[in-house]
């Protein structure tokens, strides 16, 4: 009882110190608005000149480190987003068993999860950076260790291709000159998935507003876009960045886009599905804990597919990214299998959304820690769940660990961001590659 | 300015234009209400590119947006070079 009002004592102080930490992050960016607009004013509204012609030289990125940074409405609200993850830390250390409720562990993760990526430039401080070329850009990705690196690299691809497709840049030269060969393979998928999802953004903005017969086209096109600038081992990462982006920003488009995409070809909506089920874990309402165990996406996931091959991609989806965002935590899955591993028309697509994230986590982490935390864990010896944690995780991580006893690199990984039988993934292993498309044959 | 309008004017009119048209749409209200945040964030984030923005603002966005940002190019950026125009032949 002492450690209760001891710890409701600190709870004040501890709010305090993190609302200050705020205000004093962001005291110093309003410092930099004032005198940013003080010398925009001062040069009689022309901005900044770069050069004695007075003319300016857009840069290859956007930021300019030697300019004071302005807050903008962006960095307030991720100095919002810090103070919500830091409040959690401190709730996490005042409460008496050291721990939060498993909805409110996963929420800070999805915190954490989604402003690396969203606020990357910021988390990195990347406008300090002196080497703003990919390689350099993931580099500094790493440096932040293996979970954070993970958000933090796709959150860099999607800064890399969005600076680029800001100055109207041709999307050959986002990936084309950006000197892959100096990547590390580890950070391949991940790169992928943001400069990806950047591109559908691109494109959703430019055709949400088309007849269906002109989007359709657009689709086409840009698969075929997708096809001539991307290695084919990572091209369906791509694809299945379109169902995270269409759910997530033009969710009444999602029907339209499968339909596109059927068109062109037959496989492609089980991407697009697979990554709609990723857009669910992540839609703003599933963010609020009481969404949570029971997971009310998970509902979404099974009503919005239109067929049983969608909706199995769509769990499979939804799980891929509750197994990433959680992976440190493997009682956050164990509760989830609590409430919804019952139910046997999800399980193969459980089983795969858990065996393919570990497998994919394996190769960008270069890591096998995680994968062996989950491996073993006891599930606290709760009996009824030990069982279902065998069933689902359990097999999925033998699956991943036998996918992963091979040497890595000259892998399909593209071909595991959708649902498959654990049988045709391991055969996958084994035959690598299999192509989506053939490069020669037209669409 | 063209930082305001980057960081603040265009954002939000993102968001309204996408309040219109989602609102339009049969989608369920929690489907509607997820979107119109997740475009929010997502057009704020797209304000870290405000300097290129205002570079290559015509090829921007949708179409709604772009005739904004038209507008701008053309009346507020235009009129500014043309005040300073004499100066600069000085």
């Amino acid at each position: 009882m002492d450690q209760f009002f001891k710890s409701v004592a600190c709870l004040g102080d501890a709010i305090s110190v993190c609302a200050f930490r705020g205000i004093e992050e962001t005291v110093p960016l309003m410092t930099g608005s004032i005198t940013s607009l003080a010398s925009f004013f001062a040069s009689g509204g022309r901005g900044r000149d770069t050069g004695t012609t007075g003319t300016q030289t857009p840069s290859p990125l956007l930021f300019d480190p030697s300019a004071p940074a302005p807050a903008s409405p962006r960095q307030l609200l991720w100095t919002a987003w810090q103070i919500c993850r830091r409040s959690l830390d401190c709730f996490e250390k005042i409460s008496p068993v050291n721990k939060l409720p498993a909805q409110w562990q996963e929420m800070r993760n999805k915190l954490e999860a989604f402003s690396l990526f969203e606020h990357v430039d910021l988390e990195l401080n990347l406008a300090g950076a002196a080497d703003r070329s990919l390689p350099g850009l993931a580099h500094r990705a790493h440096l932040l260790g293996p979970y954070f690196s993970v958000w933090a690299t796709e959150g860099v691809g999607h800064y890399f291709a969005d600076s680029h497709l800001s100055c109207d840049n041709h999307m050959t030269t986002i990936w084309g000159n950006a000197r892959t060969h100096d990547l590390p393979i580890a950070s391949l998928v991940p790169l992928h998935a943001g400069i990806g999802l950047a591109l559908v953004e691109r494109l959703l903005a430019d055709i949400h507003g088309l007849s269906s017969n002109e989007f359709q086209k657009h689709v086409a096109e840009c698969v075929r876009l997708f096809q001539n600038t991307f290695q084919p081992e990572y091209l369906e990462i791509i694809y299945e960045a379109l169902g995270l982006a269409t759910r997530n920003l033009y969710p009444h488009l999602t029907a339209k886009m499968h339909l596109s995409l059927l068109r062109v070809n037959e496989e492609l909506p089980e991407y697009f599905w697979h990554g709609v089920g990723r857009a669910l874990y992540f839609v703003p309402s599933s963010f609020l804990p009481g969404n949570s165990a029971p997971w009310k996406a998970l509902e979404m996931c099974m009503k919005e597919p239109p067929n049983e091959t969608c909706r199995r991609n769509t769990v499979a989806g939804f799980v891929w990214a509750l197994t990433l965002v959680n992976i440190r935590q493997p009682h956050i899955m164990a509760e989830f299998l609590s409430h919804h591993g019952k139910n046997p028309q999800a399980q193969e697509a459980i089983v795969n959304g858990v065996c393919s994230a570990l497998i994919i986590w394996a190769r960008s982490c270069s890591n096998s820690h995680d994968l062996n935390r989950m491996n073993h864990y006891q599930c606290d010896g709760r009996e009824p769940i030990l069982n279902l944690w065998n069933r689902y995780v359990g097999e999925a991580c033998r699956n991943a660990l036998v996918y992963c006893s091979a040497k890595a690199g000259g892998e399909h990984l593209g071909k595991l961001f959708r649902y498959q039988t654990t049988a045709r993934l391991l055969a996958s292993k084994k035959q690598g590659h299999n192509l989506l498309f053939d490069r020669h044959r037209p669409i | 300015m063209s930082n305001f309008f980057s960081q603040v004017v265009r954002p939000v009119w993102v968001a309204l234009e996408s309040c219109t048209e989602m609102v339009a749409s049969n989608a369920p209200d929690t489907m509607k209400v997820d979107a119109l945040v997740s475009r929010a964030v997502h057009a704020f984030n797209r304000s870290r590119f405000d300097q290129s923005m205002r570079e290559t603002a015509p090829n921007i966005g949708p179409p709604v947006v772009r005739s904004a940002a038209e507008y701008f190019q053309s009346e507020v950026v235009g009129k500014n070079s043309r005040v300073n125009e004499p100066e600069e032949h000085k």
